[in-house]
């Protein structure tokens, strides 16, 4: 099974949302990373069929998905980064309404979203109406609509956002055991949500897929670029003017632990460490600050 | 089913659903209780005082005085009542000055069937109706029918003068009328009125669930999550159109039904008998009495509310958010009203879905009326231009509506 995307591009008015992106997707968990406006979201929408590409098109497993039309959406999921829903909508009617949509046979749309609440811990919600939700249930009801249907290909745009520590854990042990044999693609700021789990990884930067592999693969890009060391906490901001520092841990003598992105040591005493998959992100993108992260 | 019940579900657990539906079942009420609260006689007492009856009491004393003289209008009944008007009036000078009694027990009875001779007799080139002492009962006697019918030539000789085909087409419809008419008197004008505005208050009702159907799902952004489902697109669209489809004729059904049944049981069944001409005017081309045109209007009202929503839905799956889409709405709904105010009957007037619906430009107007669109040298009664069009808009906005669902893009 493989998602192939050839040359796919989309040109809005004035901007190349994507420009000429090449990737296959392949069974596992896929980490899609990238700045704001650098093109996921629109990325996901055409792999989603929801926008027409300006140019290139996407095959699932030989046929374009455009002409496959209701056997491609059969094996679909998809949750959007702004998850939409009627006002009047409660948990259990909504996701009744969309398993109807999803051809998901009426003896098993109970047994099905029952399951399906009791994982996202949404049980107790489930007479509720969504708008009451907090925004947190919110997402958790939008992963749930996405996996009604056991999608073969699971597409979801920012799904950890609003959700707290203990749900983005739990959220990740169930895509990494729904993920077998499936196709998942997640895009996501905060890197930590796909660093364990992800297969491989996808950077998009200005609308062009820019690198792929696996985590592993990856950070081995910037292996000797990542330092750490204790500089004086008075003396803190002319380093930030200097370096790309990433993270600080005040010390209990007057030091600040730094760490932070270089070629060169550039500090005397700076030893190199071990990269992550968020040093990697940050070396892509500058101007991110993992404000996701909450570090 | 199962997709088509969910949706009707949807549509009818949503909050402003309910309220209009409230709404539409309440002005099903009031619009049929104004009318019936208009009635009002004055009737002598038992000790020759005046006493003023004001609705259901009004109706049943009308009924009841009615009952006696209903039944087929024919030349001799005409001229006899005639007669009799005319005998009372003399004796008195002027009708006003007929005692109340007099009146009742012999002008009253009559009058409803003395209202069509003015017209039948009115003066052929200036159309003003005649004086009803002015008019010989020998001659209504001998000619009324005929009078009539030559009066609708005069008539369609002063509106529709460079159109023989509208005139030829007016004498054959009403060579169709059976005659003699008949009459059954006591069912207000009113009434009918105030059915043609409570079809109007529906279609603004059920144009205001209608529109945000789509729109709605493009602004919450939910769109984009149906559209990816297997039954996302067409098969939505289309369920989602019969499923509001459903939910507005049974309100428009349940609406009419509970306003009729309001107003039959306050002005009796009976009166329904009458014949079109004989409650409106007596060169009127409907060949029906006024249960058919209940019928008529409810039917022609649907059609109408039917080929305005369908509009709603084309507009719904074009326009991105629901305000835009209730107010395009509201202004195509309205928009005949302004227009036959400002130019008459026009083909944009009577080809819009919502032509039928409205006050002076309403279907039952224009039943009443002697209006004509033309094309070249062929004319076509507007009551038949409304229909057709709407007839032929409500499938054509459907399509359209559909095609425009599964072609929107996500921006």
């Amino acid at each position: 099974m493989e998602l192939k995307i050839e040359h796919l591009s989309k040109q809005f008015k004035d901007k190349k949302a994507v420009d000429d992106a090449c990737i296959t997707l392949t069974p596992g968990v896929w980490g899609l990373l990238g700045a704001n406006g650098a093109g996921k979201t629109t990325l996901m929408r055409m792999i989603a069929d929801i926008m027409m590409p300006t140019s290139g098109a996407i095959y699932y497993d030989g046929a374009d998905i455009r002409k496959m039309g209701e056997s491609y959406r059969n094996i679909f999921g998809f949750l959007p980064q702004d998850f939409g829903y009627s006002r009047d909508f409660s948990v259990k009617d909504y996701l009744e309404y969309v398993a109807a949509l999803k051809d998901v046979p009426a003896r098993e749309t109970t047994k099905k979203i029952n399951y399906l609440l009791d994982i996202l811990t949404l049980s107790d919600v489930k007479r509720k109406k969504i708008a009451k939700l907090s925004g947190g249930m919110k997402r958790r009801v939008g992963i749930a609509q996405a996996m009604l249907n056991d999608p073969k290909i699971l597409v979801m745009d920012e799904p950890t956002a609003g959700l707290d520590p203990g749900e983005r854990v739990r959220f990740r042990n169930f895509i990494s055991e729904f993920s077998h044999d499936r196709i998942v693609l997640i895009s996501t700021h905060i890197v930590s949500d796909i660093e364990y789990i992800a297969t491989r990884n996808a950077i998009m930067k200005a609308g062009k897929i820019v690198d792929i592999g696996t985590t592993d693969e990856l950070v081995k890009e910037i292996e000797g670029k990542v330092w750490t060391c204790s500089v004086p906490a008075g003396d803190l901001s002319s380093y930030e003017m200097r370096l790309r520092v990433i993270n600080q841990r005040g010390e209990d003598n007057g030091q600040v632990s730094i760490r932070y992105l270089s070629e060169t040591p550039e500090i005397s005493g700076a030893v190199a460490v071990s990269p992550r998959l968020e040093d990697l992100y940050l070396w892509y993108f500058p101007q991110e600050n993992l404000e996701g992260e909450g570090k | 089913m199962r997709l088509f019940c969910l949706e009707v579900k949807r549509i009818i657990m949503s909050r402003r659903t309910l309220v209009l539906i409230a709404v539409a079942i309440l002005m099903s009420v009031i619009s049929a209780y104004l009318p019936i609260s208009f009635e009002s006689i004055n009737r002598p007492g038992e000790n020759g005082e005046v006493i003023e009856l004001d609705g259901l009491p009004a109706i049943k004393f009308k009924r009841d005085y009615y009952a006696k003289t209903a039944g087929d209008i024919t030349s001799e009944k005409l001229a006899e009542a005639l007669r009799v008007y005319q005998s009372c009036v003399k004796e008195y000078g002027t009708l006003d000055d007929v005692p109340l009694d007099v009146y009742i027990e012999n002008i009253m009875a009559i009058r409803p069937m003395l209202k069509g001779l003015s017209e039948a007799f009115a003066d052929p080139k200036t159309g003003i109706g005649a004086e009803l002492m002015d008019i010989a009962p020998d001659e209504v006697e001998q000619y009324f029918y005929e009078r009539c019918a030559s009066h609708l030539d005069h008539v369609m000789n002063l509106e529709q003068k460079e159109y023989p085909t509208a005139g030829q087409f007016a004498a054959d419809e009403y060579a169709k009328l059976k005659q003699p008419f008949y009459l059954f008197p006591g069912m207000s004008r009113d009434a009918f009125d105030y059915t043609t505005l409570y079809i109007l208050v529906l279609s603004i009702l059920c144009t205001a669930i209608a529109a945000p159907i789509f729109a709605n799902e493009y602004q919450t952004g939910s769109d984009s999550i149906l559209r990816c489902t297997k039954y996302g697109r067409m098969k939505l669209a289309v369920t989602r159109i019969l499923a509001a489809s459903s939910i507005f004729i049974v309100i428009f059904v349940l609406g009419m039904s509970i306003h009729l049944l309001i107003l039959n049981l306050a002005f009796g069944t009976d009166c329904l008998e009458t014949s079109f001409q004989m409650l409106f005017s007596v060169i009127n081309l409907p060949d029906m009495n006024l249960g058919q045109l209940q019928i008529v209007l409810v039917l022609a009202g649907l059609i109408s509310v039917l080929a305005v929503i369908s509009c709603t839905f084309f507009l719904s799956a074009k326009c991105k958010d629901s305000l835009t889409v209730l107010l395009i709405s509201m202004v195509i709904l309205f928009l005949p009203i302004f227009a036959y105010g400002a130019l008459g009957d026009t083909w944009i007037g009577g080809i819009l879905p919502s032509a039928g619906i409205g006050m002076k430009n309403n279907f039952l107007y224009q039943l009443c009326d002697f209006h004509f669109l033309h094309i070249g040298g062929m004319s076509f009664w507007t009551p038949y231009v409304i229909l057709i069009s709407a007839v032929v808009e409500i499938p054509v906005f459907m399509f359209l509506a559909v095609r425009f669902y599964c072609r929107h893009q996500v921006v």
